[in-house]
Formats: C-alpha cells, sequence, structure tokens
C-alpha cells in the first residue's frame, strides 16, 4: 500500500511548468532501452579494453617486475605501470595519497597496479586477474588496521589522515555532573557500498587537440583536471563529456576520476581509443564507501531528558587516504545535533586511518552517521527517564531562545520543524498506536513490535564555501529551439528535468522546446561536483539566470521594434503577446536574429550569506535548512532477528516543490536505500584487509519485498523562507536520514522485551544477527533480574 | 548450427564459443545495448530479458531470464525479447509506458530490466496474487520500488493482450518447429541417454550444465573460461516430473519455477523455500540437478530432500542409483558423482499425512538471498504422542548439509516438551560447529539452530510465531 500526496496547496497555476510533476526528461528514452550509457555507445574503431592488475595484500610491497612476462602474451596490447605517468602520480582531489598506480607500496587490498590492454574486455579482465594472482609478488608487512580500536592504539604512529577537529567549547565532566542525571553511550555503524546499477566507466578517445573523454562521473570539471594533470599537459586539451549515469548517490564523485585517468593515459600511451569498465565485483572491492563511524556521547540530562549539556566524538574510518574525509567527518559533526538544542556541547571530530579503500561521498556526506549518534541517545534518555522517546524529541528541539547550533549558527526555521513533527504524530496516529503497540507486546512473547519518529534537519550548501557556485549556457537557435548546458550532472535525480521546467519557465515556451545536452567541460568551465543536494538550487538558478538575460534581450528587443511597453509584453505558453497582438516565440526569435540581437547567454549564480571560519568553528556554513520527519513501524521475530517494515510516514519538506514526483522519487528512494544502510547491508572485511561482501550474492540492498508494507508520502506545505529557485528546497540528501526513524523502530522493539528498562546496544546496521544479540541481552536482564 | 530467434529475427550461428554468455552476444554482437550488465552474477536483474518456449501443450510460455549468466547454446530453437522490441514506432508499449506514468524510472540503468519483468508479468496467463512478486529478480537502487509496485498493479490489472509479439506468435512457433537438434562444436545438447552417455566419454573434460546459473559465474565473475559443455536439458527423462508408485521422481533439469508449481501443489510446506531461492528470474533457468550437482555447504535443496526423505537418481547411460542426500554428498563442494555420471533426478516420497514438516531459512535479506541456516523438521507421533519418526537436517552449520541424528535420536520414542526442547537446545553446540563468514558469526547459526528448534516446537503446538511476508 502506497500512498502520496503530492497535492501543493499553494497550487500552481496550469500554465507554469515549474511545479507540475513532469517525467523525468528521459523516462521515454529509459524504458525504451534507449537511454545510451558510455558503455552502450558504439565502440570507435581500433578500441582497446582495458583492465587493472590489482594487489591481493592489503599492507606491505609489490615487485611488478614479472609483468614484463606479459609482454609474451599475444593477446597482450600494452601493460601500463607507474613509471608510464608523465605528469601527476597522485590524484587525490583536495590532499595528496591516491597514487594512480601503485609505486611499490601497498595501501589496501586490491589497490590498482598495473593496466591491461587488450582488443576484448572479457580478455584483459581475464589477463589481469591471472596476472594479479599469479604473476605479480607480493611482501606482506604488518597486520593491517581495520577498525576504530586498532587505529586509536597508543602503538599506532599514523592514526589520523587528517588532524582532529574541534567544534564548541571543551565540556568537562564537572559540568556534565551538574545535570540530575549523566548518560553515557557508544556506537558502531558500518559503511554502504554505493551499488550503483551502472558501475565505473571511461572511454578515453585521442584527438589532436588532446583526450575526449565519456565517462560516468558527478565531476567533470576535476576528472579534467586530474586528466591533464596526469597527462602534463594543459586543462584546456581535455574535454570531459557527461550525458547521465546510471546512478551515483556520491560514488562517482571523486572515484570516477580514477578510471577516466587510466583510459586517458592509456589513449595517451597507444594513441588508440581506450575504454575501461569495472566488473562488479572489482567496482564493490577497489572503489570507496560511505564511511564506518564509532561514535560517542556524554549527556548531562535533566529528570525529565532535557540535554543540559554534551560531550560528543564521532570517529570517522577513513581508510588509507584524506579524499573528502576532512569534509565528511565535519559534517558529521555538523549534524550530531540534529534538530535538538545541545545547550553546551562539546563535538570532536576524529579521522581514522585505516589500511582499506579510501572511504568516500555517499549521500548524506557524514551527515547520517553524525545524526545517528544523537537519535540514539534520544532512544537511550527516554528509557532512562522513562518517557516516550517522541516526548524527549520534542523537549529538545531548538525552539526561541535556544535555536542556535555548536557552531554558531541559528535556525531560523525551528517552529516550523516543530510543526511538521506534530502535523506528522497527527498523520501517522502516533499516540494511538503507541497503544496497540504496547498491548500487542504485552500478549505476544516471540513478535515484538517497535515504532518511532524521528526529525530531520539537515544542512544545504557546500561546507567548502568556494564550491557554491554555478554556471549555464543557454543557446536559442532561430526556430526558437533553446540548446541548455549546465554544471550539473544527471544521475537519475532529475536535475535536468527540473532545470529543463525552470528555463522554459522564465522563458514561457513549452518544456519540449528546451533540450538539455550532455554536461561538458568546454560548455559551461570549472564547475562544481553535483553533490551536497545542490544540483538544482545552483544550476537552476544559473539556468534561470542565462534565461532570463536572453528574455530581457528579446524584451528590449520586442519593446523598440513593435513599439510596446514592457507591461504590454507577455511570453507564455510558446506565444508572445505584444500588446493586441500575439506572435509566436519562433518568430519572435527570428526577427531579433535579423536585427542582430544575441541568442546566446550564460548565467552564473553563488549561493549568498554564508560563511564559515573553521578555526573559530563558527559560522553560517548552510544557506538553509531542508527538514523533514518519518515514523516507522517494525516488527522483529526474537527467535532470530528477522524483521520488517510494516508501516511508514514521511512528511518531508522540499520548500515550493520544483516537481513533486521527482522529489516523492528521491524521497521514497532515499528512505528506502537509508533503510538498506541501517538493515541489510553489512560490509566485512576479514583480517587480512579482504572485502569479503564484494559482490550482490553477499552484500545485500534491499529488493522489492522489503518495502514497507504501509508507505504514506507527504510534502510539507512551507515555501522556503530564502530566495531559492523557485523557493524550493535541496531533496537529494535530506530524506536518506529519515530512514534512521527504522533503527529507532527496531531499537524500540527491542527495549520492549524488558518493558523499556534496558537501553539495547544496537549497532548499525541491524542485521537479523545484530538484532536477536541485542534481543538476547534483553531476555539475560530479565532473567538476571528474576534470579 | 544454432540456432535462436532474437526478437522478430531468425539467426543461425556457427562460430560461437560454448562459454559465450546471451548479454554478450547482444550488445558486442547485435549491438542490442538496451539489455545492460550491472553484476553479471544473476543478482541484479538489469540484464533481464524474456525468454519464449514452447510448452508440452505447444503454447508458448513467456518466462524473464538472466541474460548475462545464459550461455547463447543453451537457448537453441527459442525466441527472445530484448526490450528493443518493445516499442511500435514512436508508440510504447503499455508495459514501459507504466514505468513512465507511475514514474518509474531515474537514473533508468535497471530500466529495462524492470520492463522485460513487466513484459513477462504481462503475458502470464494467470495473474499472480502479488503482482511485484515479478519483479524480485530487479534491483533498482533510485526509486526505492513504490512506482515499481504501482506499474506491477497497473501492467497486472490491464494485462497486454494481442500485442505485436502476440500477434506474430504463429511465426514463431512455426519456426521453431522447424529446427533442427542443436549441432555445434563444444556445446551439446543430446536427447538421449546413450548417445549423452557418448559425448561424456569422448569428452571427459567438458562440464555439465542445467540452466547454468551457477557454472556461469566461472566465467563472468572469476574471468575463467570453459571450453565444453554438455547440457543435460534436452533429455526427456530429465525434464518431466512423473508419479511412481508412492511418490513422485522429478526431472533433474526441470526448471525450478516449474518445481516450485509442483511443490506448492504437492508439498506445501516447502513453498517458502522454493519462494526465495534465487529470485524469480533465476528460477526460471535454475535446476535441482545444478543445486545438487555443486553440493553448496548453503544449498537449501539439500536439507529439504533429506527432511523429506528425497533420494537423488544418478546416471551413466547404462544403469541408475539412488542416494540419501546426507550420503551423495560427502564434503565440502564434494559427491558421490563419478566423472561418467550425471544428476538425473529427484525422487520424493508421498508425503504422510501424519508427518508435521517444516523448513526454515533465515538470510540476511528476505528475498534472494544465501540462507545463514536452512533447518527443516520432519515429526511424527504414535498413538501414545511419542515422536515415533524424526528428521532434522540444516544447511549452513558445517562444510556441507547434515542430518543431524544425534538431535533426532533425543527425540524419537520420547513427547515433545518444553524440557525435551531445552535438552535438544543445549545439544545443539556439541554437534554443530559452523564457522564465521560474510553472511553471519558461528554463535548466530548456534543460536539460529536452537531457535528455529524452538519455533518447530511453537508450531507443533499451534502458537504462531512467523513475520508476515506480505500484509
Amino acid at each position: 500500500m502506497r500512498k502520496l500526496t503530492t497535492q501543493q496547496l499553494h497550487q500552481v497555476d496550469v500554465s507554469e511548468i515549474v511545479g507540475q510533476s513532469v517525467p523525468h526528461e528521459s523516462a521515454a528514452k529509459q524504458v525504451a532501452g534507449e537511454a545510451v550509457f558510455v558503455d552502450d555507445q558504439n565502440l570507435p574503431a581500433g578500441c582497446l579494453h582495458a583492465a587493472v592488475v590489482t594487489s591481493q595484500i592489503a599492507k606491505g610491497c609489490v615487485s611488478e617486475q614479472q609483468l614484463d612476462a606479459l609482454h609474451d602474451n599475444p593477446d597482450v596490447v600494452a601493460v601500463i605501470r607507474y613509471d608510464d605517468i608523465p605528469g601527476h602520480q597522485d590524484i587525490g582531489p583536495i590532499f595528496p595519497g591516491d597514487p594512480l598506480l601503485s609505486e611499490q607500496e601497498i595501501r589496501y587490498h586490491q589497490q590498482p597496479i598495473a593496466l591491461v590492454l587488450c582488443h576484448s574486455h572479457q580478455r584483459a579482465w581475464q589477463v589481469a586477474a591471472q596476472a594479479s594472482q599469479d604473476v605479480v609478488q607480493y611482501q606482506s608487512q604488518v597486520e593491517p588496521i581495520l577498525n576504530a580500536a586498532q587505529a586509536k592504539q597508543a602503538s599506532n604512529p599514523t592514526p589520523f589522515v587528517r588532524p582532529a577537529h574541534r567544534m564548541g567549547k571543551a565540556v568537562s565532566q564537572d559540568t556534565l555532573k551538574q545535570s540530575e542525571l549523566v548518560l553515557s553511550g557508544e556506537q558502531h555503524i558500518g559503511g554502504q557500498e554505493h551499488f550503483y546499477l551502472e558501475g565505473q566507466v571511461s572511454l578515453a578517445m585521442p584527438s589532436e587537440d588532446g583526450i575526449l573523454l565519456y565517462t560516468s562521473s558527478q565531476h567533470p570539471s576535476e576528472v579534467q583536471k586530474l586528466i591533464a594533470e596526469v597527462l602534463n599537459i594543459a586543462f584546456h586539451r581535455v574535454t570531459v563529456d557527461m550525458r547521465r549515469m546510471g546512478g551515483g548517490f556520491g560514488g562517482k564523485e571523486t572515484q570516477a576520476a580514477q578510471w577516466a585517468c587510466l583510459a586517458s593515459l592509456a589513449a595517451w600511451q597507444t594513441g588508440k581509443p581506450v575504454k575501461i569498465r569495472l566488473p562488479r565485483s572489482v567496482d564493490m572491492a577497489v572503489t570507496g564507501k560511505r564511511h564506518p563511524f564509532y561514535n560517542r556521547y556524554q549527556l548531562g540530562v535533566s529528570r525529565d531528558g532535557v540535554i543540559e549539556s554534551a560531550k560528543l566524538e564521532v570517529n570517522g574510518l577513513c581508510g588509507h587516504s584524506p579524499d573528502l574525509s576532512d569534509a565528511i567527518v565535519d559534517r558529521a559533526m555538523f549534524h550530531s545535533d540534529n534538530a535538538y538544542s545541545l545547550s553546551q556541547a562539546e563535538v570532536v571530530g576524529n579521522r581514522l586511518k585505516t589500511d582499506t579503500v579510501s572511504h568516500t561521498a555517499f549521500r548524506g556526506f557524514g551527515g547520517p552517521q553524525g545524526m545517528m549518534l544523537i537519535e540514539q541517545a534520544m532512544q537511550d534518555i527516554a528509557i532512562a527517564t522513562g518517557q516516550d522517546p517522541l516526548d524527549v524529541r520534542y523537549k529538545n528541539l531548538y525552539h526561541a531562545g535556544n535555536a542556535t547550533t555548536h557552531y554558531g549558527m541559528p535556525v531560523e526555521q525551528h517552529q516550523d520543524m516543530c510543526n511538521l513533527l506534530k502535523q506528522l504524530e497527527q498523520n501517522a496516529d502516533y499516540r494511538k498506536r503507541r497503544q496497540q503497540i504496547n498491548q500487542w507486546n504485552h500478549s505476544n512473547p516471540t513478535i515484538k513490535k517497535g515504532l518511532a519518529l524521528s526529525p530531520v534537519k539537515f544542512g544545504i550548501s557546500f561546507t567548502a564555501k568556494h564550491l557554491n557556485q554555478a554556471g549555464a549556457l543557454i543557446n536559442v537557435y532561430t526556430d526558437g529551439s533553446v540548446q541548455l548546458n549546465h554544471g550539473g550532472t544527471e544521475m537519475g535525480q532529475g536535475l535536468h528535468t527540473k532545470v529543463q521546467q525552470i528555463v522554459a519557465q522564465t522563458l514561457g515556451i513549452p518544456f519540449d522546446y528546451v533540450l538539455i545536452k550532455s554536461t561538458r567541460t568546454d560548455k559551461v568551465p570549472n564547475t562544481s561536483p553535483t553533490a551536497a543536494s545542490s544540483g538544482s538550487d545552483l544550476n537552476g538558478m544559473a539556468a534561470h539566470l542565462a534565461a532570463a538575460d536572453i528574455k530581457q534581450r528579446l524584451l528590449d528587443f520586442a519593446q523598440s521594434h513593435y513599439q510596446v511597453s514592457e507591461e504590454q509584453i507577455q511570453f507564455e505558453n510558446g506565444q508572445v503577446t505584444l500588446g493586441e497582438n500575439t506572435i509566436s516565440w519562433g518568430e519572435l526569435v527570428q526577427q531579433a536574429y535579423m536585427h542582430r540581437v544575441p541568442l546566446s547567454a550564460t548565467g552564473f549564480y553563488k549561493t549568498p550569506k554564508i560563511w564559515y571560519n573553521r578555526e573559530q568553528a563558527e559560522g553560517r556554513p548552510f544557506y538553509y535548512f531542508s527538514l523533514g520527519a518519518a515514523c516507522s513501524e517494525v516488527s522483529i521475530d526474537t527467535l532470530t532477528g528477522e524483521m520488517s517494515l510494516d508501516r511508514v510516514d514521511i512528511l518531508h519538506d522540499v520548500g515550493a516543490s520544483l516537481n513533486p514526483a521527482i522529489d516523492i522519487g528521491q524521497i521514497e528512494g532515499a528512505f528506502i536505500q537509508g533503510v538498506g544502510w541501517l538493515t541489510t547491508e553489512e560490509l566485512v572485511w576479514n583480517e587480512q584487509g579482504r572485502l569479503l561482501s564484494q559482490s550482490p550474492a553477499n552484500y545485500k540492498i534491499p529488493t522489492i519485498g522489503d518495502y514497507p508494507k504501509q508507505m504514506n508520502i507527504s510534502l510539507f506545505d512551507q515555501m522556503n523562507p530564502e530566495h531559492s529557485i523557485y523557493r524550493s528546497k535541496a531533496v537529494g540528501e535530506p530524506p536518506f536520514m529519515l530512514a534512521i526513524s527504522a533503527w529507532c523502530a527496531i531499537y524500540d522493539a527491542v527495549a520492549s522485551i524488558s518493558q523499556h528498562q534496558l537501553a539495547p546496544q544496537l549497532d548499525a546496521p541491524a542485521t537479523g544477527e545484530r538484532i536477536l544479540m541485542a534481543c538476547q541481552r534483553q531476555f539475560d536482564f530479565l532473567e538476571a533480574q528474576d534470579a | 548450427m544454432l540456432q535462436l530467434m532474437i526478437n522478430d529475427q531468425a539467426i543461425a550461428l556457427s562460430q560461437q564459443a560454448a562459454d559465450t554468455m546471451l548479454l554478450n552476444f547482444l550488445r558486442e554482437q547485435r549491438s542490442l545495448v538496451g539489455t545492460k550488465e550491472g553484476c553479471a552474477s544473476g543478482d541484479c536483474g538489469a540484464c533481464t530479458v524474456v525468454m519464449v518456449s514452447k510448452t508440452a501443450q505447444g503454447k508458448l510460455s513467456y518466462q524473464q531470464i538472466n541474460s548475462c549468466i545464459t550461455p547463447l547454446h543453451s537457448l537453441h530453437g527459442k525466441q527472445i525479447i530484448t526490450v528493443e522490441y518493445l516499442k511500435q514506432g514512436q508508440q510504447l508499449h503499455p508495459v514501459q509506458q507504466a514505468v513512465v506514468d507511475k514514474h518509474g524510472s531515474q537514473c533508468g540503468f535497471c530500466t529495462p530490466g524492470f520492463v522485460m519483468s513487466l513484459y513477462a508479468l504481462s503475458r502470464q496467463e494467470q495473474q499472480p496474487e502479488h503482482p511485484e512478486d515479478y519483479l524480485a529478480g530487479n534491483l533498482c537502487r533510485c526509486t526505492g520500488y513504490g512506482p515499481l509496485i504501482e506499474a506491477a498493479q497497473q501492467v497486472a490489472a490491464a494485462p497486454a493482450t494481442n500485442d505485436h509479439i502476440q500477434q506474430n506468435e504463429d511465426t514463431v512457433k512455426h519456426w521453431m518447429g522447424k529446427c533442427e537438434p542443436l549441432n555445434s562444436v563444444n556445446y551439446w545438447q543430446p536427447s538421449n541417454r546413450q548417445e549423452l552417455a557418448e559425448i561424456r566419454q569422448q569428452h571427459p573434460d567438458a562440464k555439465w550444465i542445467g540452466g547454468g546459473t551457477d557454472l556461469a559465474l566461472e566465467v563472468t565473475q572469476l574471468h575463467q573460461r570453459i571450453p565444453k559443455i554438455i547440457d543435460l536439458t534436452a533429455l526427456p527423462e530429465l525434464s518431466k516430473i512423473e508419479r511412481l508408485d508412492g511418490g513422485w521422481r522429478i526431472g533433474a533439469a526441470v526448471p525450478l519455477s516449474d518445481v516450485h508449481a509442483f511443490m506448492q501443489q504437492h508439498y506445501p510446506t516447502t513453498d517458502e523455500i522454493f519462494a526465495r531461492l534465487g529470485s524469480i528470474t533465476i528460477r526460471h533457468r535454475a535446476t535441482l540437478g545444478g543445486s545438487l550437482g555443486n553440493a553448496s555447504p548453503i544449498g537449501d535443496i539439500a536439507p529439504l530432500l533429506i527432511s523429506l526423505n528425497g533420494k537423488i537418481e544418478l546416471d551413466d547411460g547404462y544403469s541408475t542409483e539412488l542416494y540419501a542426500p546426507e550420503d551423495y554428498i560427502t564434503g565440502y563442494r564434494e559427491t558421490r558423482l563419478k566423472p561418467e555420471q550425471w544428476i538425473s533426478a529427484i525422487h520424493l516420497p508421498d508425503l504422510d499425512p501424519d508427518i508435521q514438516h517444516q523448513i526454515y531459512k533465515v538470510s540476511k535479506r528476505y528475498e534472494d538471498d544465501i540462507a545463514t541456516v536452512v533447518l527443516a523438521v520432519a515429526l511424527k507421533y504414535d498413538s501414545n504422542k511419542l515422536v515415533s519418526h524424526c528428521v532434522i537436517s540444516a544447511g549452513g552449520v558445517a562444510a556441507k548439509s547434515v542430518r543431524l541424528t544425534e538431535l533426532e535420536n533425543c527425540l524419537l520414542g520420547e513427547t515433545f516438551t518444553p524440557k525435551k526442547l531445552k535438552q535438544l537446545q543445549a545439544l545443539v553446540p556439541q554437534f554443530i560447529k559452523p564457522i564465521d563468514d560474510v553472511r553471519a558469526s558461528a554463535a548466530y547459526r548456534v543460536m539460529l539452530v536452537q531457535n528455529l528448534l524452538k519455533r518447530f516446537y511453537l508450531y507443533c503446538h499451534q502458537l504462531p510465531t512467523r513475520l508476515a511476508a506480505h500484509a
């Protein structure tokens, strides 16, 4: 049962395109198999296929001299190694630390050592797989460091990939003890494999200028930069073309670059087009994932459950290099308050170095891991004070007089947050169901039910200020058709559809007059990654400004040419009203062309208001907050730990929706992806640092059968108070964290065994095994009580 | 010649390697790139196409399969429908339109696979109670499935009738009727035992194949080659289910989807285990013979057969032998199968109506997951309420599927009381020594076996303990 409430109360005019549930711009092509992904392109003549030879140890050295023997294999066209790189050998996106190919030192299992080129994809991977096993010689050194405890051992000389960071003043034990209760807790949170359905892929074409590269990347400009640096050529000689990704989720923000650089390097060396496509199990083993975290809290809490002081520590397990971990752990720290006032708070974030792939961006970018800490604390406080967790949450929400975060940013929409929770509490019939569940649990010894309603407050903007900029290019042709390029990339989230709607709306033309072309570094330069949920906020505004520029030129032209005043001119649905007369959009464009009006424009946007002083850990890093809440009900089987998600109610804030169907698609998809993260998706490394869960046979993302038995999704009826594009709000990441309500509901079901006397220790993901073990501790507790 | 019909084109091929998979053939040799590779292991469904075969009744059946792990030769004489064939001119097929209307595509990479599963759904004569079950073999990482469930419901409510594909059925049937037996180098599909035995003798290095859903992984995951393959699916005695005196003989090459339908009717307690064995897409190709031939320690089939007193029939073309599964499987992926033998059938005795039979599977994910633990129990009381028959079998707790005779002995001749249950549970750690692996810890597995015994006890006393799969 799925129920959606898409009705926007501030009803848009039917002639408006923005706000309509226009289908995804590629939907008709996608269902027909006509949407072209990189691997679907016709192979250029003479194309070679590349595969990587990868390390079979996690830490140590390799000797790859033996790879020379591969030249004797008639199927091998070329072997490319570290020494063949003409320019930068390190492709770390912000800080160094990510070798394109290993020189000698091995930092993680399946680190790429060399590139093999053959005439077919299958042959290249057969040769590479065999060479990884039998040809390369390995020298293992020490046992790899794989968890927080190992990394934090005093004997470890390099515990961090980046220095620790602190927000807020230090909170002493004395301060904590001033409260009636001092609570503490900890949690291990697993990482997450992106499992984009389209694996990493790049096709590099040598050209007289340099390299033309087709890729599946959220960050074409960075790919361009890194290729140029690796080849030691100027940036302008590299063009990156990106039409669509088969899913990204953060996994193609930095992680696409290595394969793009390798394909380009091979194309540069051989003079032939080169394609590289990672087989699924290689993709899962060699690319970074969502950071696993180990978190702790100590809270000073009043008798009725209000937080008075807080000492929080979040530890991201970063893998072997910094990648984006500095910003990711910062975002975990920024979100360790979620929607609650921590009063006097100290938040410390550590970036632990582990001997695995370098963990990376994934929808929420550390935010979910930070939020998990405070949401567990809410559940723990409820048990310690004998209250319903929802009441504890209400008591701790930011409110008038107490609405500043631990990094000094005012939470201007605190009242909306509270209203949203109350509305969802009603919609979901929370109190009545709480009673029913209590009754059920009272009379059912085996199947236990749990219920939880939790909020989400997520900060919107890149915390690296310079990334909050975007560009767009609009070309109007003399038949009136419009071509649009912007710096954002399409990974399924509907960005192109929204931007197309925005431009059509701004120009007053039908949706299909506008064609969005692939994202290209030669059309819009120096772009930011499509990340941080910022795609439509930034690129939508840039495209709107470009369109508004052209519209103004046409207005100016029309006024003088047709002798009408600006107020008499209207652009609507492809028609232009000029006082008494109406002409078509195409005719106006033609007349403008004949009178030498330029019909191409660029637009540029930068987010206002934001600033952050990291040294002081203070500022307004976010333009605004996206809000939401979810109420989840689960059943667990206390014999096996099996779990079912029985009902979910979601109320989410997207401001004035640009496209309700797309926004609900983002909310629903993010929620289920979050449920996967917190329940069945478990990354397992063995003690030697090899990822065991490297295939969909043993890494389990949700299937259609995991969809909640009842699902109700509504949009919160409130425009963005900030001047965002058509007063909408970002939607990509925030709803991911709605899934925390499902984890809290499992916690609640487990705790019901002890009548909510014992706080469960329930690490994430809450697999059947973890749920059963947590149940067992409850049974043991009861037994000890009886004794 | 290898003869196939791809959409509406009949083709004959002579130069294909035995281990060429349908997906690579479609994408690389036919430029049909609408079908995608997501995992090349039959787990994600991005490669889903519809296989059309002629049924015993002379009708055409439409089933979705994973093209990534289906050897091309195994499709000899069949029609394959790919996503490119559905749209007519500019007109989307109703199943495609349903996905567009429900906003069921985001990134679009899994979409062609979903569309093909929906197409297979639309061609079922009887629409299933839960149409979304038809999509259980397709993973989507973007939508969260809500819109796709609605699309499936819409398709099930108004199945495609008389579309251009159906209108072409007579041509397809005619072509199928004209197809010669497969004649290819290094891929054999013999249609009688003697011929098979001779081929085996000449090619002792060839691999047996049923549906290939496991074997193909050697090619697509381990990047190895399989130069020679002997396909068992054309032997009539391996492809039918027959009534024997007091039981049934199920051909080893009958696809699991057909076995599932049969078991639902005759052994209803096994329904869930089949519904959760691989995905629906896998079950259209996978076979009992394949599952048992590989003797996976976590296979669900062996514990099931043990609990039902089933037997495995081995054949060498001259004589057959019957083994109890616990005798047939000798160790980790080791069996009594001799090089010249193949698995020809499974024998199942009729289920005694007085036997209480249950089989439980626990896995990290409910659908399409390898079991953490499978536990099966068959138990019968005599007139004095004492246990007179007891079989307890388990998978996932040792290097092979096992029969837990020590536990059985503890129950035989006794009454099944709470005290007895405790005793039984206490014995478990002595007799199973599972390992930690990617799916679970050894400790969890021991607890599961203990608790599943309790679940069986509660079941015997009519106390429901199961989560409902569908609400």
